[in-house]
């Protein structure tokens, strides 16, 4: 099987006022394709740096970062937007939903960069609502659902394109634990039945449990996850 | 295009704040149109103007001087000088004295000097014929309610007949059309029935001259030699030029630039309105620019949504305003007090849309600029992370 | 009650530097406002001030019936004397009346800035200066009767070129020299000024165009006015000099009021949108401050007045700030309109016009929203992000 996501050796710094943190140092990662990956560590150790630098919101300072056959490093700014509308999906804690825009206007964003015509979109909108179980739901703002339908409109948006990759970052961290598993149970059936490769980073334990291989962040490494007793 | 829903929901996400930054550009454009209006006015009077004509009165005007009638023989030898017209009027009213007429009697050569009016060869013939008659355009006509036939009588108090009396009465021969700039008509008859009905001691006297050049570029030269050829003798005239008479920048007050500084400062309104909306938006949404872009819309996109939303309200208050200027110079002549006549009205000419649809794009582009460059240099994950 | 508003608008305009730019849209709305709406009327300012003036309701001017102005009326040779001897001409201390022939024309000029313009030359009969106590010469000499001299007025000499003591004005029948220069502080200012009876003979003129008397009083006028009207060989009109004054500037400056006016309106309808725009927002901003004001215990009126009381500040900023560029930019400096030339006012009475309308789109436009921020549910403003 091919890697969707290898890093090799990379480097990144942050900027805290006049300091320089070096966050990673010398990263290796390699996620076959249609493998869910949780990543898990504490605060500030690089588990969101790596989740950016995978969807080219980021550069490394230094090292190799190929994405589906792509070397990201060598993209410009411009060519990482396009090349992120096609192949990623992004979930976010906060679900990051417009507020004005319908459930159905909200997961049509992706596919405005597209050049499909307007029915066609509508269509794979509907599709795409579907498979989140919210077609009933397609015209209510975001204003007027739960968490947990606001988050799924976010997978929704997120898979609409019908990337390869979703990266996921603490998708249930704004949940009560019965709207946490469901929205797990569907990161699980995406990635299951659609075969979409899953990168999410959690705080949670039993959201970590869910997916199918676990690493943690350690100084800058990762590892695999302890795992307690079954 | 696609995205306008998007960026119209952007713009409605408060609906209030759409409305009033709406109404307000709206309210500025009205301005700018009716004020850029009234300077296309002007420029086209000033394009209309005979480049061959020269309006000539006594240099020392008292409100009633006049010039003895032989100087126009004077005049005609004046190299360069085809046509010498000549006037006197009467100013009166018609029954009260709030109701002003004002009735300029030509001599016969009017037919060659005003070519331009709307008068056929046939009215002319009638006015040469019948002495006594009037062509009044259609606008004194509607004024007074006069057609064909009635007959006007025009009070003067300053302008006697020889047997003293002050009414002069006049037929109304013809309904001759209005000219585009002159906007409150006219009433035109012959000047040898008005001399001879006057006072031997004021007869053959003119008011004005209207000298046409056979060279239209030396026009200005010949209203010079005009007046110099009269400096030293008791009649000193003052000639102009009809160029230079109907140039607004002339008079004491440039009216011109006036109305360009009104609709500037409009537009400095609308900028710092517009430029202070679009700011707090983008300052308030910029997590949500930031997951734009993690859907992978370009910098440009993002910078492209942005103008999108400062553009549109800008361009529609720019229509709408424009628009409701047109409706407003149309009320103009309706809401002016009868004895003030018809003043020149604003148009509004393709040029001044485009100028109006430039502005308004300036505005946007200016408006947006900043936040423009602030998105451009957006972190998208400190963005998102301080959500 | 009262301290309650002034602690809560106290608090509003501390935290009004987080709303800085917003605000500033009404300030430079207004500002923007005021200023084209001063500037305008700086002019008719000048103009009424200059006419004002120039009438004095202590003279009255006789001109010829049916003239409007001057220089349209006829005053002949032999009327003339019969007006200066009527009942009610006061006399100075030689026992001569107090009255005067005038001559008034137009005079073609060049305008410093090249452009063609006029100005009025007028005639003083003996008693001219006499007349007007608002006469001063302050450079050179008056003009000697029977001598074909003119003295300019500081705004004509201003304004005009060729206007300096010892340039000659080019009249029919020679060249008059000018020989001094005038003030009176009005309207005289922008013209010149010759001997009545060398000018009828230089420009072969057999009337005069008004008479202008000192009256014995004020109340006199009717006296005189009855002893010329009632006389069959005159056919004059009497008219207050304040009041003929009155009247030709309210003709002269009736459009241009009316104009700037309707500007100012429309501008001002402008900047009410800004305001109404502003002060919602502002009141959103402010939202968990009041909800948290109303809360403790707050009533609902202090947080509306406080709404008010910013958007009135903001407003009358704005429209000191248009005035003080409308000052700068118009004050003081000559203007022309027609014949008329005039120093542009900016006066204390336009610049209070312009704070008065200030506060009136102030209170139009901070009125709804100060309604809202009162009526605003606390708890729904205490939950609200």
């Amino acid at each position: 099987m091919s890697s969707a996501v290898s890093l090799r050796q990379v480097v990144k710094h942050y900027r805290r006022g006049k300091e320089s943190v070096e966050v990673l140092h010398g990263l290796n990662l390699e996620i076959p394709e249609g493998e869910f990956v949780s990543l898990m560590g504490p605060s500030g150790s690089g588990k969101t740096t790596i989740l950016n630098l995978v969807g080219g919101l980021d550069h490394a300072d230094a090292g190799e970062i190929i994405v589906g056959g792509e070397h990201l490093e060598k993209l410009s700014g411009g060519q990482l937007a396009k090349w992120r509308s096609h192949h990623i999906g992004f979930v976010f804690q906060f679900y990051n939903l417009m507020p004005m825009l319908s459930a159905a206007g909200n997961v049509e964003l992706p596919l405005l960069l597209t050049n499909l015509t307007k029915a066609e979109r509508q269509r794979r909108v509907a599709v795409a609502l579907e498979i989140v179980s919210l077609g009933d739901r397609a015209k209510h703002k975001p204003g007027e659902m739960s968490g947990g339908q606001q988050q799924r409109v976010g997978i929704a948006r997120a898979i609409v394109a019908d990337p390869s990759i979703l990266l996921c970052d603490e998708p249930t961290g704004d949940l009560d634990r019965a709207t946490a598993d469901e929205i797990l149970g569907l990161l699980q059936q995406l990635n299951r039945q659609h075969k979409k490769t899953i990168v999410m980073v959690t705080h949670d334990p039993k959201a970590a449990d869910h997916a199918s291989r676990q690493l943690e962040m350690d100084k800058g490494s990762l590892v695999e996850r302890a795992l307690a007793p079954a | 295009m696609k995205y306008i829903p998007l960026v119209w929901a952007a713009i409605m996400r408060k609906p209030t704040r759409a409305v009033l930054t709406l109404l307000s550009v709206m309210v500025a454009f009205t301005l700018f149109g009716l004020t850029i209006g009234m300077n296309a006015t002007f420029d086209a009077v000033l394009a209309a103007a005979k480049d061959n004509r020269i309006y000539t009165i006594p240099r020392f005007a008292g409100g009633m001087t006049t010039m003895p009638l032989a100087i126009t023989h004077a005049i005609e030898r004046i190299p360069g000088v085809a046509e010498v017209g000549y006037q006197n009027y009467i100013p009166g009213y018609i029954k009260d004295p709030k109701n002003r007429v004002f009735v300029q009697l030509y001599g016969d050569n009017a037919r060659k000097v005003f070519t331009e009016y709307p008068i056929t060869p046939a009215q002319w013939d009638l006015l040469h014929n019948e002495r006594d008659g009037v062509l009044v355009s259609q606008y004194q006509a509607d004024k007074w309610h006069l057609k064909s036939g009635d007959i006007l009588t025009v009070i003067s108090p300053q302008v006697k007949k020889a047997d003293g009396s002050t009414t002069w009465t006049f037929k109304v021969l013809a309904i001759t059309g209005d000219m585009a700039y002159n906007t409150n008509g006219y009433i035109w008859g012959n000047f040898d029935y008005f001399d001879k009905a006057r006072p031997l001691a004021s007869q053959g006297l003119v008011m004005n001259l209207q000298v046409q050049t056979s060279d239209a570029g030396r026009t200005a030269e010949i209203a010079q030699n005009i007046d110099n050829s009269f400096a030293n003798s008791p009649n000193s005239t003052q000639s102009i030029t009809e160029k230079a008479a109907m140039d607004v920048s002339n008079s004491g007050v440039d009216i011109a630039k006036v109305d360009r500084e009104i609709a500037l400062a409009g537009m400095f309104m609308v900028l710092f309105l517009t430029a202070n909306g679009i700011a707090q938006a983008v300052r308030e949404r910029f997590a949500e620019f930031a997951t734009l872009k993690t859907i992978g819309f370009s910098d440009w996109g993002v910078i492209g949504l942005v103008f999108a939303e400062a553009a549109l309200p800008c361009c529609l208050g720019a229509i709408l305003g424009v628009g409701l200027s047109v409706v407003l110079s149309d009320l103009i002549p309706h809401v002016m007090p009868p004895s003030m006549g018809t003043p020149p009205l604003p148009r509004i000419t393709a040029m001044v849309a485009v100028w109006a649809g430039l502005c308004a794009l300036v505005v946007a582009l200016a408006s947006s600029a900043l936040p423009a460059l602030r998105l451009k240099q957006m972190d998208i994950a400190t963005a998102l992370s301080g959500r | 009650m009262l301290r309650q508003i002034w602690i809560v608008s106290a608090l509003n305009f501390r935290s009004l530097k987080g709303r800085f730019w917003q605000s500033m849209v009404i300030v430079v709305g207004l500002g923007a406002t005021i200023g084209v709406l001063l500037s305008m009327m700086s002019m008719t300012q000048g103009m009424r001030q200059a006419y004002f003036n120039t009438g004095d309701p202590g003279r009255a001017i006789v001109v010829s019936q049916g003239a409007d102005s001057e220089g349209q009326s006829s005053i002949s040779r032999a009327a003339a004397p019969i007006i200066m001897s009527a009942p009610g001409v006061a006399k100075d201390k030689d026992g001569k009346p107090l009255a005067d022939r005038q001559l008034n024309m137009g005079l073609p000029v060049l305008r410093k800035n090249g452009t063609k313009g006029f100005t009025t030359m007028r005639g003083f009969g003996p008693q001219g200066v006499a007349l007007r106590p608002e006469f001063h010469l302050v450079a050179g000499r008056m003009f000697q009767t029977g001598k074909r001299e003119l003295i300019v007025g500081v705004g004509a000499r201003t304004m005009f070129q060729q206007m300096q003591i010892g340039d000659k004005v080019i009249l029919p029948n020679g060249q008059w020299p000018i020989v001094g220069v005038y003030t009176t502080g009005d309207i005289l200012d922008g013209q010149l000024i010759g001997d009545t009876e060398t000018m009828l003979t230089a420009l072969n003129r057999t009337a005069y165009n008004s008479v202008l008397v000192r009256l014995t009083s004020q109340d006199a006028l009717d006296t005189f006015r009855k002893a010329l009207t009632t006389n069959p060989a005159l056919q004059v009109t009497v008219t207050r000099h304040s009041d003929w004054y009155k009247k030709v500037s309210d003709q002269a400056t009736g459009l241009l009021a009316v104009l700037a006016y309707v500007v100012g309106v429309v501008m001002a309808i402008g900047a009410l949108f800004g305001c109404l725009n502003t002060m919602y927002a502002a009141v959103s901003t402010r939202a968990r401050e009041i909800a948290t004001l109303r809360a403790l215990g707050y009533g609902a009126l202090p947080v509306a007045v406080s709404v008010i009381l910013e958007s009135i500040v903001l407003a009358v900023a704005g429209a000191l700030a248009g005035a003080a560029v409308a000052w700068l930019l118009n004050d003081g400096k000559t203007g022309t309109w027609g014949v008329s030339i005039f120093r542009l006012t900016v006066s204390p009475g336009l610049v209070g016009l312009g704070v008065s309308w200030a506060v009136v789109v102030a209170l139009a436009g901070g009125l709804l929203p100060s309604i809202r921020a009162a009526r605003r549910p606390v708890v729904e403003a205490l939950r609200a992000a």
